[in-house]
């Protein structure tokens, strides 16, 4: 029996594929646990779960608020985080992508495996949250402050988990785009790739440029949780009547919302584009027709893909953050609907004058188009903000974005499972068993989610536990609620057959023929005597002009970029918004310390030493760990005299920023070191590949001396 | 009628943070999308090039 090989690309894709269905599972039954609540507030759970979920979250078996507040959170991150977008990209992506184009296997295997096994990690972190005292997160998936900053131990978990996460989407995005751009067969140019790898490469580009900033965000919140900073705690806030002692305030809340949005908007868009994808492949396929439109699609997913990233501020409209700022989001939020229903459009006219045969992945497919139809239409209303102030805070919202993403995305989603199933066990799953499970989903999807809109546009509230009973408004409703959840648990019994179908089919002695949809694209022709593939992962591909570990660590220094640059975006954000200004006569009062010229230095000399000689490589590798204990000697003293990160909010910019950078230097310290040391044979056995190594070192040195200038600008010389 | 707590001094600033904050991020990604489409232009122009 052949070895499993851990950092095989299909062997990763099965491992987010079914991690992702278990998170999908969990995710599930946490609505399941919030819709009970909803449909019968304040009547006890059945004994044996309210045995199971324990006196602390429902004494005499009714569901605490603080609870629901919980389950509430954790369904939301839960389901995007670590069930939907893994199962998307993580899965999808790395068992197709390559197969699409013709690769072997990933530009970067090993860390590919590693982006598996951090989100693994991630997702046990936020799981293991519900454990710890006061429970999980409760501050919703969005984790809105101060709210979070003051909830209980479960928001670290969750902070963690999300930097996390954060960090494994960087490494297989960074990994989808340069297996795109250099690991093509000959042959496959840009005008044939598949939509679906089109719809991943975008994908991937929005996760390395948008979930930086989260990750920031996370850190600045860990400081105000764990540190008594105040980024986002204003002054003289009352909680309960009293006033919040600790935190020195003059933080703003609303730069959370900002750092938080300009992921979570990107992140709608890498819920919905691999979606897309699928669904252009399942329906080109079963209507035996090429996919209409393909330049306008092509053309539609990478303009959608880059304004995704400038209309973020428009899930705040209700924040007051002035007329400016509401109509630029306002006018790019129109814009960005137009190449979304280019998109639909597009698949729609694919039908036209085709021979469509109705299998059970076209079911779902063409059940995604009028269900990703209703959720896009009803955001245009959302999208702008006089009608977003009516409708923001009600169930009309929560109806949109679940019309995209569980009707919509999931079903795309179960399409690409009932399509590609054979192709990875030899096997089709049952037709029977899938219509079943098709009809079911369908017909209750909507039985629970397009009451939501009706709701919504009645007043009802989206955030009251007991859905609302103290409200006249929503008194018509109250019965609604107890039908939603019926089909919500048999939405769960609907899935059985699902679940049945994947063991039994792929239990079954017989295989199915090798492409039994006749589908046209490579991963269904399997290429036994075709000519090796290059990968060029040191060398440069003529038709590219760059090498996979060039691009790499291009990549990953965008996605660097972002990092800082969210930081600095907060940086700029509480120093503009500050009374004090932050000016030089303020900073020599407060005692900005550190030692910045022999930093800059000790940095700069590290950075000319990166070389092929060993010698040069270990001076840099000693330099680089200088720079570090001299920031800390440094900020021991500032320490020493009482100025710490809680002092006030320039300390608390001062000290988180140069902290993080300090870490990076770490990293770069250490890459020379691995170079000057256990690598350095490379130099006799592989000179291109540790050229290439030492060029990356070489940009990534110059990069922190780029951040280590912005830290200087703005807290030494500006 | 303008909105009374919007037009404090204190309330400008903020404001004005707001915007400074949203614009570096505006700046940021701009600046980053304009370097991958200047990438996509050269990819673009090597398209015909044999391997």
């Amino acid at each position: 029996m052949t070895p499993v090989r851990l950092t095989d690309h299909k062997v990763v894709g099965l491992q987010y594929g079914l991690t992702a269905l278990f998170f999908l599972l969990v995710g599930f039954l946490l609505m399941i646990l919030m819709r009970w609540q909803l449909a019968w507030p304040g009547h006890p759970l059945p004994a044996w779960l309210a045995a199971t979920l324990g006196e602390a979250n429902a004494p005499g078996g009714i569901m605490l608020p603080e609870f629901y507040n919980q389950l509430v959170a954790m369904h939301g991150s839960v389901m995007v985080f670590l069930a939907v977008v893994p199962l998307a990209v993580g899965a999808f992506g790395n068992y197709f992508v390559p197969l699409q184009i013709g690769a072997d296997e990933m530009s970067f295997p090993r860390l590919n495996a590693l982006s598996y096994w951090l989100y693994l990690v991630a997702g046990l972190i936020m799981a293991a949250s519900f454990f710890v005292e006061g429970g999980a997160a409760n501050s919703g998936w969005t984790s809105y402050v101060p709210m979070a900053v003051m909830a209980t131990a479960g928001q670290d978990f969750w902070l963690v988990g999300i930097f996390l996460v954060g960090l494994s989407s960087m490494l297989g995005a960074i990994n989808v785009i340069a297996t795109i751009v250099q690991g093509r067969r000959k042959g496959m140019t840009w005008a044939k790739l598949p939509f679906f790898v089109w719809s991943q490469l975008v994908t991937a580009l929005l996760l390395l440029l948008a979930f930086p900033a989260l990750q920031a965000a996370a850190i600045l919140q860990l400081m105000d949780r764990l540190a008594g900073t105040s980024f986002f705690m204003p002054s003289g806030l009352v909680v309960g009547g009293v006033a919040l002692q600790g935190p020195t305030g003059g933080g703003n809340p609303l730069l959370w919302q900002h750092l938080f949005w300009f992921l979570g908007h990107p992140e709608v868009y890498v819920l919905i584009l691999p979606a897309m994808g699928i669904v252009a492949e399942v329906i080109t396929t079963n209507a035996r027709r090429p996919l209409w439109g393909y330049g306008l699609m092509v053309s539609s997913v990478l303009f959608m893909g880059g304004m995704s990233m400038v209309v973020w501020a428009h899930h705040m409209f209700l924040t007051g953050m002035g007329t400016s700022l509401t109509g630029f989001f306002q006018v790019t939020t129109m814009i960005i609907s137009i190449p979304s229903v280019v998109l639909a459009s597009s698949l729609v006219l694919t039908l036209w004058g085709g021979s469509i045969r109705f299998t059970t992945p076209m079911l779902f497919a063409l059940a995604f188009l009028p269900m990703f139809g209703i959720g896009g239409l009803t955001g245009l209303p959302l999208g702008l903000a006089a009608s977003d102030v009516t409708l923001h805070d009600t169930y009309y919202v929560v109806a949109h974005f679940h019309y995209l993403v569980a009707p919509g995305t999931m079903f795309a989603l179960f399409a690409g499972i009932y399509h590609w199933y054979p192709r990875i066990t030899g096997r089709k799953l049952n037709d029977t068993l899938g219509r079943i499970h098709f009809w079911g989903s369908f017909v209750l999807m909507n039985t629970i989610f397009l009451p939501m809109f009706v709701m919504g546009l009645m007043g009802v509230n989206r955030r009251l536990y007991d859905s609302g009973m103290q409200y006249m408004l929503a008194q018509p409703t109250l019965a609604w609620q107890a039908h939603m959840t019926w089909a919500a648990v048999a939405l769960g019994f609907f899935q059985i057959p699902f679940i049945a179908n994947l063991v039994i089919s792929a239990r079954r002695a017989q295989a199915d023929r090798q492409n039994p949809w006749d589908a046209k694209t490579l991963e269904w022709w399997p290429c036994g005597d075709c000519e090796p593939v290059v990968r060029y992962a040191h060398t440069v591909r003529a038709d590219t002009g760059t090498s996979a570990t060039r691009l790499g660590t291009w990549l990953f220094l965008s996605s660097e970029a972002m990092f800082f640059g969210a930081l600095f975006s907060a940086y700029v954000m509480l120093r503009v918004g500050s009374a004090e200004g932050w000016g030089q006569s303020f900073r020599i009062a407060q005692g900005v310390g550190g030692f910045p010229l022999l930093e800059t230095l000790l940095l700069v000399c590290a950075t000319a030493l990166v070389g092929h000689s060993r010698v040069r490589l270990m001076a840099g590798n000693a330099l680089g760990f200088a720079f570090v204990v001299v920031k800390f000697v440094g900020d021991a003293k500032m320490i020493g005299r009482g100025l710490t990160p809680a002092s006030n909010l320039m300390l608390a910019c001062w000290f988180t920023l140069t902290t993080v950078h300090a870490l990076h230097v770490l990293g770069g310290a250490v890459a020379s070191g691995w170079l000057a040391g256990p690598g350095f044979p490379m130099a006799a056995d592989d000179p291109d590949r540790f050229a290439a190594r030492i060029q990356s070192t070489q940009r990534y040195w110059l990069f922190v001396d780029l951040v280590w200038i912005a830290i200087v600008l703005g807290f030494y010389v500006l | 009628m303008a909105c009374p707590i919007c037009t404090t001094p204190e309330s400008v600033t903020i404001a004005a943070g707001i915007r400074a904050g949203a614009l570096v991020l505006i700046l940021v990604s701009a600046a980053l999308i304009t370097m991958f489409a200047r990438f996509a232009l050269r990819l673009w122009t090597l398209r015909e090039k044999a391997l």
